[in-house]
């Protein structure tokens, strides 16, 4: 089904198009507000990424690749934005989260507002091998298909990843502790 | 709370919470936009080398294969039976004459221009993929691309040659910021939009025929460094209303364009090639645009 609607969506069948992502749109829209942690950007970096798919759908010669070539338009799209945001944000102290934080027994409301901070730390880079890692469930093979990078890169790419944001984590932490002591 | 044992676990959960459904806005307004944005044709989303026509190496070597087997076939015929020593053979009988295969006619179905077709022949497309019909005669080594492109053999890097159809377009002022570019209503509309271009290298007009119709020629020669736009955007020659187009393809890029006003609104034949592509290529690239007919 989904190979017939592709073939009809590279023929210009603009529905076929829309039926064909409206079945992805979720899962995608979640990678994007994940990686950019703003819902309102996440909107926009998947309309983005859908019609730049739209635009360049029949350069795609593998309807095999077409989740992962999608997945790879909208993470470069999502890393695009996060590094034009990065730059005039880089000195500005971070917004609120967005989205439903529900607690749970596990992580508390303070420990979401530090990964949330930790996170922002780091690069546009490492914010989306960690989402394919983490919240998509790739291995380190997967993220580099689906960046179309080296499987070795990848891997380097995850283990600095995640020093990155320990890192982060604990220079979090220091600033809340300072924050606190000269409050 | 940041030690390695817990970061993934702490990471999975972090992750697993959050929005998990996309507004229906998202894709209503993907919709509409994918509505004013045309698909960009295939081959321009890949490289020379991946266009799927007969490399010139490719022929040579299958042309040279015919010759070798045509050769052993002579041979083998014209043998005689026996020795010819101390007297005259047999009478010969008269050797099959081989006969040139004669060339193969285009079938019906192989005079629509469309993307895998390949010369020789006469092929009728829809110009700028729009309802009027152009026909046009490719040499061997030349293919189509959909119904309004045709390009020369493949070479390996920048050294092709593609003549393309286009309508309702314009040069823009500034190629890196093309929006807001209005489509020409007619051909001394666009040669005026092209000639304001000073950071082209932008030849004189020339008069010429395009499918029988009176038109002007004119050549571009991009910058030797043709600007990147940043932003993964790419820098337009031409364009839509829409602000997409026909943009650059490499470096040196060479443009040349037959203009002319078919009952009453410009028509485009772009042609385009670089610096390295082979001479013989342009000539034969000369012969299919002057075969080029507009039946609109």
């Amino acid at each position: 089904m989904d190979r017939e609607l592709l073939a009809a969506a590279q023929h210009g069948d603009e529905a076929a198009f829309v039926d064909l992502i409206r079945a992805r749109s979720n899962r995608l829209f979640a990678i994007a507000q994940r990686i950019l942690r703003d819902i309102d950007r996440a909107e926009d970096a998947l309309q983005d990424a859908l019609v730049i798919a739209w635009r360049d759908l029949r350069g795609l010669r593998d309807p095999d690749r077409f989740d992962a070539w999608l997945t790879r338009l909208l993470v470069n799209v999502c890393i695009a934005q996060a590094t034009r945001e990065r730059r005039r944000t880089a000195n500005l102290r971070v917004l609120p989260v967005d989205g439903p934080a529900a607690p749970d027994e596990f992580l508390s409301i303070a420990d979401r507002d530090l990964l949330e901070r930790g996170f922002r730390r780091l690069s546009p880079d490492q914010r989306a091998i960690l989402v394919l890692h983490h919240f998509i469930g790739y291995e380190p093979s997967e993220i580099a298909e689906t960046l179309g990078i080296p499987a070795g890169t990848a891997r380097s790419r995850l283990f600095h990843a995640h020093r990155a944001m320990r890192a982060a984590l604990d220079a979090e932490e220091r600033t809340v502790l300072v924050g606190g002591r000269s409050a | 709370m940041t030690d390695q044992r817990s970061i993934e676990r702490i990471l999975d959960e972090w992750f697993a919470d959050g929005p998990s459904v996309a507004p229906d806005r998202v894709l209503d307004v993907a919709a509409n936009r994918i509505g004013r944005q045309r698909q960009r044709p295939a081959w321009r989303l890949l490289s020379w080398r991946d266009f799927p026509v007969i490399t010139t190496s490719k022929l040579v070597a299958g042309l040279a294969a015919i010759l070798v087997i045509a050769v052993i076939g002579i041979a083998v015929v014209l043998r005689p039976g026996g020795s010819n020593v101390g007297g005259q053979g047999p009478t010969a009988s008269p050797s099959p004459v081989a006969t040139p295969t004669p060339a193969p006619t285009p079938s019906p179905s192989s005079t629509v221009l469309k993307s895998g077709v390949t010369g020789p022949g006469t092929f009728t497309g829809r110009f700028a993929a729009s309802e009027i019909p152009w026909t046009v005669t490719i040499p061997k080594g030349w293919a189509a691309y959909d119904t309004d492109i045709v390009m020369g053999p493949s070479r390996p890097g920048d050294k092709g040659v593609a003549i393309l159809t286009e309508r309702a377009v314009n040069v823009p002022k500034d190629s890196c910021a093309p929006d807001g570019t209005v489509p020409a209503t007619s051909a001394e509309e666009f040669l005026t939009a092209l000639e304001a271009r000073k950071d082209w290298d932008i030849s004189n007009r020339r008069a010429a025929t395009i499918g029988a119709y009176a038109a002007t020629r004119i050549d571009i020669v991009l910058p030797e460094n043709t600007p990147t736009c940043g932003g993964g955007k790419d820098y337009m020659i031409v364009v839509h209303n829409d602000g997409q187009g026909f943009y650059s393809q490499g470096p040196s890029m060479h443009v040349s364009y037959w203009v002319a006003n078919v009952n009453g609104e410009p028509l485009f034949v772009e042609r385009f090639s670089f610096p390295e592509t082979p001479a013989s290529d342009l000539a034969e690239s000369d012969v299919v645009v002057n075969s080029i007919k507009i039946t609109p």
